[in-house]
């Protein structure tokens, strides 16, 4: 069973010394809930876990670690954003050590409901959206795998289906407003995010301030749209965000979209080789002008 | 005394970042052949369109600004050799995302315009100038208290 | 006197509180629930104890503290919230002792404040998160309220927890509530009470001044995001931001877990990891607010527990603290 095996490498690894650290998850305190363990012993190790209440992109922490050897439990998500990472210089491929699992999808916390069993399909009822579809990394970046390597749906349908990409402009406003309504700004979203790793967020300058803290949707919006472009050609569609949201915002419509912009107008995918250039960093001469007078 | 009577018509303002080297040179050529057009556009020079973060361009809209223009030298001309095509990414990318949130499309434009290129600046802004003004007020994205 | 209020009777007994008060309860909010202002024919969400906090009532998150032009004049009916739930009404009580009970006086919180009526909601099922009983409140607890609701069969039974809320139910003179009625509200309350304390507090104010350097901080941040999901959906957070526009002058929410927060002009940051930010925050409420205010600044809602991306769970935070210091 994959949880076993995970446990037994990640005792062996930390026992041996081949890493200080090995970053996993362990049981929650609320059902449907993991959390997060950062093992230092081979005793530790023994709290790990992995079921489909492992929700968080475990990436985001792996910046922390500038010296330390770091151990990692990477679902296929997790691992196009440590691709990411790599790329970006962020994280030292020498210094961490991926294990790679096989994972059914992820339950998102908002869609769950009370007494829904983990052991047979009833949870993929509150299947988290970005799980809908689902790729590998194509190079092999796994100090091993856990299980089949496989994922569980593969076609890269990059559609939202509850954002109005039929509709009339207003109409799409009208939608956008509405979830931008929602956002306190409290940047979970961000914090989240294995892609946001900038030690300073262009919305915490305060001079200029470029966002202001004042409750209104035109300051989410700008918030939302600014990270959104950020992320274009680097967002893998884990889905962390949307589910670290506590106001559940839609916010894999705005990523999806640009990913299939980027698709369909590049040629490009994120989250699939670290020696690929990034999206925005390089060019083509024949990139359409079709936008452009 | 009378006070000045106030021109009461909605009238768009239009921000329009200008590459140093190209646009805005195209701009001063217009000017120096006394080319007409209209007065709507208020000129921001950079030094190259790819100098251009889209957050300056989210930015001029959510504080009142009724639309943007952002021109650069023509593919190849770039003073800094590829500034532009950096640039054609990320306003292809940004176009695309404004256009999905809802933002009408003449809102934001983009042009390629030469230093010897008066004539085709000219038209440009009119055409720019032309489409926001049926588009009316900037009502989308834009800070309450400085809607119009 | 114990009264009954008859759910047949809500109705006309709101349209009666809206006429004097600006009346709130539990309703759907920016996609979510909070307190919303109540209107005839809204659907009751009164079983529910909303997800957004009654803080934002009494402190918005944004609001204009002062405007550059004459302002006019207002005049507004003050608040009523009904269906409040004991853990919110004492945190409201906790901000009282912030921002009226020592001077300075703010003065835009205490008008929002001023003769404010908390019509609370007993809250016979806690839920997993729940852990208002620890930290000295308890679901039916009155602190804060002015008339508590007890759900009993077809309607609630109603009992004044101040002077402002003896003169209501007086006023509104409903059916004093029988025998029955007030034996089975009596039971809900046993009941209710069996919430379990899980950690002990007793001693650990003092135990947390003592521990600023202590090496666990280091282990227990860990996990943490840096994100401000407890601190904005927390009843009892009230750190606020004052910032100038051309306009005014505004107060917003703001939140310890940003580096912003304690950012100085001259670029230099005192909290500059997430270990600094994390420690504040269980400082703050645990220790700083019990040794001068003598009582913590958690209501033990449970919301930053059931929000957290990565279920950092403050009760566990707490006993790892108070087992190792």
């Amino acid at each position: 069973m994959v949880q076993e095996q995970l446990r037994k490498e990640a005792a062996r690894l930390l026992r041996e010394g081949e890493v200080d650290v090995f970053i996993g998850y362990a049981r929650g305190s609320l059902p449907a809930q993991s959390t997060v363990v950062f093992a230092r012993s081979s005793e530790d190790a023994q709290e790990l876990v992995f079921d489909p209440t492992c929700h968080p992109n475990l990436a985001v922490y792996l910046p922390r670690f500038k010296k330390e050897r770091v151990g990692v439990v990477v679902k296929a998500c997790d691992a196009r954003a440590l691709v990411e990472l790599i790329r970006e210089r962020q994280v030292d491929p020498d210094k961490v050590l991926a294990i790679g699992v096989e994972c059914p999808g992820v339950i998102d916390r908002d869609r769950w409901e009370e007494g829904m069993s983990l052991d047979d399909g009833e949870w993929k009822e509150a299947l988290a959206v970005a799980c809908e579809h689902c790729r590998l990394p194509a190079v092999d970046l796994f100090h091993c795998w856990l299980g089949e390597k496989k994922v569980a749906v593969e076609e890269a349908d990059a559609q939202v289906s509850s954002s109005p990409i039929d509709e009339d402009s207003e109409e799409r406003y009208r939608w956008f407003s509405a979830e931008m309504e929602k956002c306190i700004r409290c940047y979970a979203c961000r914090q989240a995010c294995p892609a946001c790793y900038c030690p300073e967020c262009f919305t915490d300058r305060s001079h200029p301030d470029w966002v202001s803290p004042v409750h209104e949707p035109p300051e989410a919006m700008l918030f939302h749209l600014v990270r959104t472009l950020h992320l274009a050609g680097r967002c893998t569609d884990c889905g962390a965000c949307a589910r670290a949201c506590p106001q559940n915002i839609n916010l894999l419509a705005l990523h999806r979209r640009m990913e299939a912009e980027a698709v369909r107008r590049f040629g490009y995918l994120s989250g699939q080789d670290p020696d690929a250039p990034s999206l925005l960093g390089s060019f083509s001469k024949d990139d359409s002008d079709d936008f452009i007078k | 005394m009378k006070a000045p009577a106030v021109k009461t018509e909605w009238e768009p303002k239009i921000v329009a970042f200008l590459c140093h080297w190209c646009s805005y040179a195209g701009a001063d050529l217009a000017g120096i052949s006394r080319l007409q057009y209209p007065a709507n556009v208020r000129v921001i020079r950079v030094p190259c369109t790819g100098a251009v973060n889209p957050f300056y361009i989210l930015k001029a809209l959510t504080q009142g600004a009724d639309g943007v223009l952002v021109s650069g030298c023509h593919p190849g001309d770039c003073h800094y050799l590829a500034g532009n095509y950096v640039a054609r990414r990320r306003f292809a990318l940004l176009a695309n995302l404004l256009d999905f949130v809802g933002i009408e499309k003449g809102r934001l434009q983009f042009s390629w315009v030469s230093a010897a290129e008066g004539q085709k600046f000219s038209d440009v802004m009119r055409e720019v100038t032309e489409t926001v003004q049926a588009l009316g007020p900037n009502q989308r994205l834009v800070q309450k208290a400085r809607r119009a | 006197m114990a009264r009954f209020l008859a759910r047949s009777a809500l109705d006309e007994v709101l349209a009666r509180l809206a006429r004097s008060y600006h009346l709130h309860w539990p309703g759907k909010l920016r996609g979510k629930t909070g307190y919303i202002p109540w209107q005839a024919g809204q659907e009751s969400m009164l079983d529910h104890n909303p997800d957004a906090t009654v803080k934002e009532l009494f402190l918005p998150r944004t609001e204009v503290l002062m405007e550059f032009d004459d302002g006019q004049e207002k005049t507004s009916r003050p608040l009523a919230v009904f269906g409040v739930r004991p853990c919110d009404a004492r945190a409201v009580h906790l901000l009282d002792r912030v921002f009226v009970e020592q001077p300075p006086v703010d003065g835009p919180y205490q008008e929002r404040r001023q003769g404010a009526l908390f019509i609370g909601m007993a809250c016979p099922q806690p839920q997993m998160t729940c852990f208002c009983s620890t930290v000295g409140g308890g679901p039916f607890d009155t602190v804060g309220l002015d008339v508590l609701l007890t759900p009993v069969d077809e309607g609630w039974v109603a009992e004044a927890a101040s002077t402002a809320g003896e003169e209501y139910l007086e006023q509104e003179a409903w059916p004093e509530a029988t025998k029955e009625q007030q034996a089975q509200a009596r039971a809900e309350k046993d009941q209710a009470r069996a919430v379990a304390e899980e950690v002990e507090l007793e001693g650990l104010a003092k135990k947390l001044e003592a521990s600023f350097e202590a090496p666990v901080w280091e282990r227990l941040h860990e996990k943490c995001l840096g994100c401000a999901v407890c601190t904005y959906y927390c009843p009892t957070c009230h750190c606020f931001d004052v910032t100038d526009t051309d306009k005014a002058r505004l107060r917003t929410w703001d939140s310890c877990m940003f580096p912003l927060f304690t950012l100085h002009t001259s670029g230099h940051n005192p909290r500059l990891s997430g270990k600094e930010r994390m420690r504040q925050r269980v400082m703050h409420k645990f220790c700083y607010f019990p040794l001068r205010l003598e009582d913590h600044a958690c209501v033990g809602c449970g919301r930053c527990i059931e929000l957290c991306p990565v279920n950092l769970d403050i009760r566990q935070v707490l006993a790892e603290l108070g087992g190792c210091l």
